[in-house]
């Protein structure tokens, strides 16, 4: 898809973080092929969603800690 | 390119009976009056490529709200539409149905390929998405001119215009990515972990705060104890305990506990149960303690002593104020037997006065009866003289009569008052006895208690009373020597005392140490905090959910800039285009062209579009309904123009198209088309005779006309072919 092929190139132009970006953006892609926006919104916010447990769980102990 | 070559249509709408459409001609005309079914053969391609897609509010089309797919005069059949369309690979053919019977009847889907092979269901879904890459809302804007999306390009609010221009030049997919990542809120995400972190922060530097505060007091309270700062170790603390433990013994010891044993802190975490264990060792052995059991017994046997006492004391000094009162009586007025002496005399008076009144009364009766009878006898003569001396004696019989009447209730008179005073004393009397009496029960009650006093002096005591016995000397005797005994044992509890006393001293300055070294331990754990695993993994898990918002917010720049550059491109490509076709079309005098120019909304990161006047003026304001029709039309078609190549679908639909044009804005359009017509198949519906009657004049291409009619209830619309 072109519009894929566009923002690749500008993300492989990037000073930081090159790969990981380019990474992301494939899975971004991946999801739109297979379900629309509404699928890069369920992905992301489960990427997110999993780094959020991992922090509440590291709160939670914390929590207790304290 | 895919080039729409046939279409069957049953059950779909208005159509009943299957219906087949063969576009063979560059240009295709559905012609008939306006409920004929002209716009549904269109919608029907629609509703064959993208199904539920089509209906409903998501596809912003006010219309299309509670549409009616299946014809709603059929009972039974199905709903079935097939299009073919026709690449250099060869015929591909889609057909949807669904049943007429059921409104959210399931849809079956199969799509042929060119080589005869079927794909159903999800396949055949996903390949019609591959194949042609088109959304509902990309074919509706780029390849289904759609009266309400063209106008919404102009009036309806800038988001819903840039969202369709953005279609129009093909760039959803742009948009539909940077909503999709939008959608996810990873940022607000951040900002709520972001929110806790700061929250944990605060909560430990308030603990921290709230520990240190503690410690500074009961550091002030160690030194007014005369604890310095170096005993405030956990070392001195368990030296403390050591001692305390010694010092606890060696009370047991001295108490005469058999059962004490011994407990030490081994380390300072026992000191809080140490604590308790102290509290209970002391409490115990003082309780079993013999001089405090004995204590104990003098004081309540003290106690009892004193009671009694006092209750015996009372009793006496009752009995001795009711004998005062009853002798202050018997001087006063006598005894019970002098008081009844005197009633007995006064009875035996009224007795002689009341036999003196009968005597009297008889006298009288006599003497009465004497005179009535004189009265009788003597001669109306002798009645006027005395028979005693003869001398004249005028009415001497009533004479008589009248003073011995006088004389008698005299006598009478003396004795009855006499009888009365006697009354009158007998019941004076009478009620000094009773006084009497009650005076004598008085005492009697006070000499009883004072008995029973006596009784309790001599249980308490344990001894014999006898009459000349003391109570109350026996009793200040026992109880000088209670007070002494309680003195003896007063001085040999107060040394133990004095242990005990200094073992709740050393008790409380070990727990002062304990609170200060505990409170230290936890504000040193807080402290520690930031350098735990824990923590280190709350700031790895926000580093990486930082990381991620801020790749993400890259990857949409890179995404806004692209569609950005992308969207210049184009219009730059469509921009003479689109000027052409207004000019050709609209003729608008004090428009003399129209520019199109793309921004980034700041806000969403968005491609945001703009149209100007050539000489720079904002035209909107000043079109008319059928300006407006024009520009909309204009935009479309030169926009389809330039995205010419990726577009997929070598055909345009267009829905009756000149809704508010005027004659000469018709005969413009027709030529407009004509341009079209040479690259792409056009596909018009139109109710419009003047319209129809240009196109089959002025267009050059072959073209085909199906003509709609005679639409009824039971077979649909009457539609025939005429080239």
């Amino acid at each position: 898809m072109a519009h894929s092929e566009k923002v690749l190139g500008k993300i492989n132009a990037m000073e930081q973080r090159c790969d990981e970006r380019r990474t992301l953006w494939q899975a971004v892609t991946e999801s739109f092929v297979k379900e629309g926006a509404d699928g890069i919104t369920m992905e992301l916010a489960k990427e997110m969603g999993a780094i959020q447990d991992r922090f509440d769980t590291a709160l939670g102990k914390l929590d207790a800690m304290l | 390119m895919f080039q729409l070559a046939r279409l069957k249509v049953s059950g779909f709408r208005g159509f009943v009976g299957e219906q087949e459409f063969v576009f063979d001609n560059p240009v295709v005309l559905l012609f008939g009056e306006n409920h004929q079914g002209k716009s549904s053969t269109l919608n029907a391609v629609e509703w064959c490529l993208f199904g539920d897609d089509c209906v409903g509010k998501k596809t912003g089309i006010r219309e299309r709200v509670g549409w009616e797919i299946a014809n709603r005069y059929m009972t039974q059949g199905d709903v079935v539409v097939t299009a073919e369309f026709d690449s250099p690979d060869g015929t591909y053919s889609v057909t949807r149905e669904q049943s007429v019977a059921r409104k959210r009847a399931e849809q079956k889907v199969t799509v042929t390929l060119p080589n005869k092979t079927r794909l159903h269901g999800d396949e055949a879904e996903g390949l019609i998405h591959k194949l042609f890459g088109y959304s509902f809302q990309d074919f509706m804007t780029t390849v289904y001119q759609h009266q309400e999306a063209i106008r919404a390009i102009l009036t309806q609010e800038p988001r819903d215009r840039n969202d369709a221009i953005d279609r129009l030049l093909g760039l959803s997919p742009y948009r539909e990515i940077l909503n999709g990542i939008t959608g996810a809120k990873l940022e607000g995400t951040l900002g709520v972990m972001g929110s806790k972190r700061e929250d944990f922060r605060r909560r430990c530097e308030q603990a921290i705060r709230t520990l240190s505060n503690l410690i500074n007091g009961e550091k002030a309270k160690a030194i007014s104890e005369g604890i310095t700062e170096g005993e405030m170790t956990e070392q001195s603390a368990l030296r403390r305990s050591k001692d305390i433990t010694e010092a606890v013994g060696s009370l047991a010891r001295e108490l005469g506990s058999t059962d004490f044993q011994v407990k030490v802190p081994a380390s300072f975490g026992e000191i809080a149960d140490f604590h308790e264990w102290v509290e209970t060792q002391t409490d115990r052995l003082w309780k079993q303690a013999p001089d405090v059991l004995k204590q104990q017994a003098l004081a309540t046997e003290q106690a009892k002593l004193v009671r009694i006492k006092g209750d015996y004391e009372g009793a006496m000094a009752d009995e001795a104020a009711k004998q005062t009162d009853r002798d202050d009586f018997v001087r006063k007025f006598g005894d019970e037997v002098t008081l009844a002496k005197a009633a007995v005399a006064t009875k035996h008076s009224i007795v002689q006065l009341e036999d003196q009144m009968r005597k009297t009364n008889a006298k009288a009766s006599l003497v009465r009866e004497a005179i009535q009878y004189l009265k009788g006898i003597a001669r109306e003569a002798d009645k006027s003289r005395c028979p005693l001396c003869g001398a004249d004696a005028p009415d001497l019989l009533s004479h008589l009569d009248a003073e011995w009447k006088e004389q008698i209730k005299g006598e009478v008179q003396g004795l009855e008052q006499q009888k009365a005073e006697c009354g009158a004393k007998l019941k004076e009397t009478e009620v000094l006895v009773e006084e009497f009496k009650t005076l004598e029960r008085k005492l009697r009650i006070c000499v009883a208690r004072r008995e029973t006093g006596v009784s309790q002096v001599a249980a308490a005591l344990g001894r014999k009373i006898e009459k000349e016995d003391d109570p109350l000397a026996l009793l200040r005797m026992r109880l000088q020597k209670i007070e002494s005994e309680l003195e003896l044992t007063r001085q040999a509890i107060g040394k133990k005392r004095e242990k005990i006393s200094d073992i709740y001293n050393q008790r409380r300055r070990l727990r002062i140490i304990h609170e200060i070294l505990s409170h230290e331990q936890k504000r040193g754990a807080i402290e520690r905090i930031w350098k735990s695993s824990e923590f280190t993994g709350l700031e790895q898990a926000l580093d990486e959910a930082s990381q991620l918002v801020e790749d993400m917010k890259a990857i949409r720049s890179a995404l806004a800039e692209a569609s950005r550059e992308e969207a210049e491109a184009k219009i730059q490509a469509a921009g003479a285009a689109l000027d052409k076709y207004f000019c050709c079309i609209a003729k608008h005098p004090a428009i003399p062209g129209l520019m199109m120019e793309v921004t980034e909304d700041r806000r969403s990161g968005l491609n945001s579009y703009g149209f100007k006047s050539k000489d720079g003026s904002d035209p909107t304001p000043i079109l008319s309904q059928g300006d407006l029709n024009c520009l909309a039309l204009s935009l479309f078609l030169g926009l389809s123009e330039a995205t010419g190549e990726s577009q997929r679908f070598s055909f345009l639909m267009l829905d009756d198209p000149t809704q508010s044009l005027g004659s000469e804005m018709k005969r413009d359009l027709v030529k407009a088309l004509e341009d079209i017509a040479s690259c792409r198949r056009l596909i018009i519906a139109t109710p419009d005779t003047e319209f129809k009657d240009s196109l089959m004049t002025n267009i050059t291409k072959s073209k085909v006309v199906y003509n709609f009619d005679g639409w009824t209830e039971g077979s649909g619309p009457e539609v025939t072919r005429a080239n």
